[in-house]
């Protein structure tokens, strides 16, 4: 059976469900027992034992309600579930309420079957067990909800990873290097040392703010090595006016948005093409990055996996930096495909944390 | 099957001098090749193309026994210019040169189409060249089909004694299948080709649509259907007098399509 990542509802087949289950029931009885004794005495010990038999009595026949139902719960969504689980143990509640006071009844400990308390209790039990049940759900929902985090964290370094070194490239760039270094063996000592700097910035923690500089240097060096293999194909117009040179953004903003343009929009054009980038400050303090390249003539496959893994990426690291401030977007406008940024303007100087983070 | 050259060649390496044609569309890459094909000395690069329809055009002048083809080029790819190229008579052989794709890397292995990888290495480029063996047509779509995305020709190629003619599928209006061939019609012209209808639609199937047993057509090039007075149903073309039959197991299909 498929279930939704959001499903938190365990199997109440589980032996671990149930030894939750009793533990929580003896610490309800545990904690009233403690609320009704003001001091020690013999009534403690009496209390203790009722309320357990009582509230043991609840988890048991509850929890034979929901591995009856069990079946029927998994197929529900997780709020219809929730709300069965919660539906079944309130009548376990009651069931054993009535039970308990027929019991009292039958063994003369109360002189009457329908006592004017009874009601209360009832009220009261199922106040009680509702809002245990609230927290019990709730602690099953963080939980489960902390395991898929990990998960999904982990899924995300995966693809963070590959959005940031495309193989073809690093291959690609390679075989130029060694080309080279029997033509041409400066060009080849500068290409590996391009190299080499963009590696360092894509190993590191991606995480990081950097300066606008920093990230424009990196780009430069990554457009040097394309030129390397796309020679007179590609051509690269930088656009900048009025960016604060201490402006922080995402480290490898710029880069992978590069990298994209050159794959889909100049490789598979037979004449090339430019790629422009523009960078301006509106006001208010928004810095805008807008990232221009050819459609190529003939569109063998759509922007593949890798140019949404990227896209991807850098939209979840603006938003954790900026959350709702930044924003990414891509569109066509004639024969151009275009990748717009807008996020807030932050600052290197003052900011001690953003200093150290931005090195 | 390893690399092309990863594995000891069993074969003799052969003592005839091989013409070499390389086709990438980096220039770094075609220099490397054509020095490593100069220090291993056996062979001779007779010339170079940057991207598919140059190696067919180069191969048909120069005459190459093999290939050193990257996949991945500008207009038509490495992959494509094979297919077209295993239509000659004496097809040359080819190797094809990647960066990197592992997709692509399990589609060579499971077909045994030979390639090598960037950046290329001397020794393995002579072993790959010692035993390039022939390729057949079908091992190339066999290998495409394993792809992660395979390719969709840009081309199709006719075969008039030993020249490749290249007509491009957007002029196509309509394929029509009579026994062993399939009539291409372009508005000027029409060729035949080896193929059948059920390759062709699935190749090209985003842009044409079955009408018949027999016919795919092109839909940029569908002006309207009508019906005659026996109630069947007709394609009529955008420059074409002619107008092409449904059949009554597609006419459901045709309408449906008319009407979106």
């Amino acid at each position: 059976m498929k279930q939704s990542a959001s499903y938190y509802l365990p199997d109440f087949k589980s032996v671990a469900i149930a030894a939750k289950i009793f533990v929580m029931a003896e610490a309800i009885a545990v904690v009233f027992t403690i609320a009704l004794n003001d001091s020690m005495g013999p009534a403690v010990g009496r209390d203790f034992l009722f309320l357990s038999a009582y509230t043991l009595t609840i988890a048991t026949i509850s929890l034979g309600l929901l591995r009856l139902a069990n079946p029927v719960i998994r197929k529900l969504s997780a709020t219809a579930g929730s709300l069965a689980v919660i539906i079944l143990m309130l009548i376990a509640i009651a069931i054993v309420t009535e039970g308990m006071i027929v019991a009292l009844y039958d063994f003369h400990i109360i002189s009457e079957r329908w006592p004017a308390w009874q009601m209360t209790v009832l009220v009261h039990s199922v106040l009680i067990g509702t809002i245990v049940m609230l927290l019990g759900l709730r602690y099953l929902f963080v939980s489960h909800k902390a395991q898929t985090d990990a998960k999904a964290e982990q899924e995300a370094r995966i693809q963070a990873l590959q959005s940031r070194i495309r193989p073809h490239f690093l291959f690609n760039s390679m075989n130029s290097i060694a080309s080279l270094t029997r033509s041409d063996p400066p060009r080849a000592e500068a290409a590996l040392q391009d190299l080499a700097d963009l590696f360092r910035v894509l190993l590191a923690d991606a995480r990081k703010l950097v300066p606008i500089t920093a990230e424009q240097e990196i780009s430069r060096q990554y457009l040097e090595i394309e030129k390397l293999r796309l020679g007179d194909r590609l051509s690269v117009q930088w656009v900048v006016s009025n960016v604060p040179r201490n402006a922080l953004i995402p480290t490898l903003t710029l880069q992978p948005l590069l990298e994209n343009a050159i794959y889909h929009g100049i490789e598979p054009r037979f004449g090339g093409g430019t790629v422009r980038i523009e960078l301006w400050v509106d006001n208010p303090e928004v810095l805008n990055i807008l990232i221009s390249n050819p459609i190529p003539e003939v569109r063998k496959h759509a922007h593949g996996r890798g140019n949404k893994i990227a896209m991807d990426n850098i939209r979840q690291r603006l938003a954790s930096h900026f959350f709702e401030a930044a924003s990414l977007q891509t569109f066509e406008e004639g024969d151009q495909y275009h990748v717009k940024i807008k996020m807030p303007i932050v600052r290197n100087q003052g900011d001690s944390i953003l200093a150290e983070n931005g090195r | 099957m390893r690399e092309t050259g990863a594995v000891p060649a069993v074969v003799e390496p052969r003592r005839e001098l091989m013409k070499v044609l390389i086709v990438d569309d980096e220039k770094l890459a075609r220099d490397r090749l054509r020095e490593l094909v100069g220090e291993i000395g056996e062979h001779t690069v007779v010339g170079e193309a940057m991207n598919g329809s140059e190696a067919i055009a180069q191969t048909e002048r120069l005459n190459p026994d093999v290939l050193l083809m990257d996949i991945r080029m500008p207009g038509m790819d490495g992959l494509e210019a094979a297919m077209h190229l295993m239509g000659l008579e004496t097809p040359p052989g080819v190797i094809f040169t990647t960066a990197y794709d592992q997709h692509a890397l399990d589609a060579f292995e499971v077909n045994a189409v030979d390639y090598l990888l960037k950046p290329i290495r001397k020794d393995r480029l002579a072993k790959a060249l010692s035993k390039a063996g022939k390729l057949t047509l079908q091992q190339l779509q066999d290998f495409n089909q394993a792809q992660e995305s395979p390719i969709v020709r840009t081309h199709l190629s006719v075969h008039l004694r030993g020249n490749i003619r290249l007509v491009p599928v957007q002029d196509v209006l309509y394929f029509l299948a009579d026994n062993k061939y399939v009539t291409v019609r372009t508005p000027a012209e029409e060729h035949l080709i080896e193929d059948s209808l059920v390759n062709l639609e699935r190749e090209f199937g985003e842009s044409f649509l079955r009408i018949h047993r027999n016919a795919l057509v092109a839909t940029p090039y569908i002006s309207g259907i009508e019906k005659d007075s026996s109630g069947t149903w007709h394609v009529t073309l955008k420059g074409l007098d002619k107008r092409l039959a449904v059949s009554r197991r597609h006419a459901a299909a045709v309408r449906r399509w008319a009407r979106r």
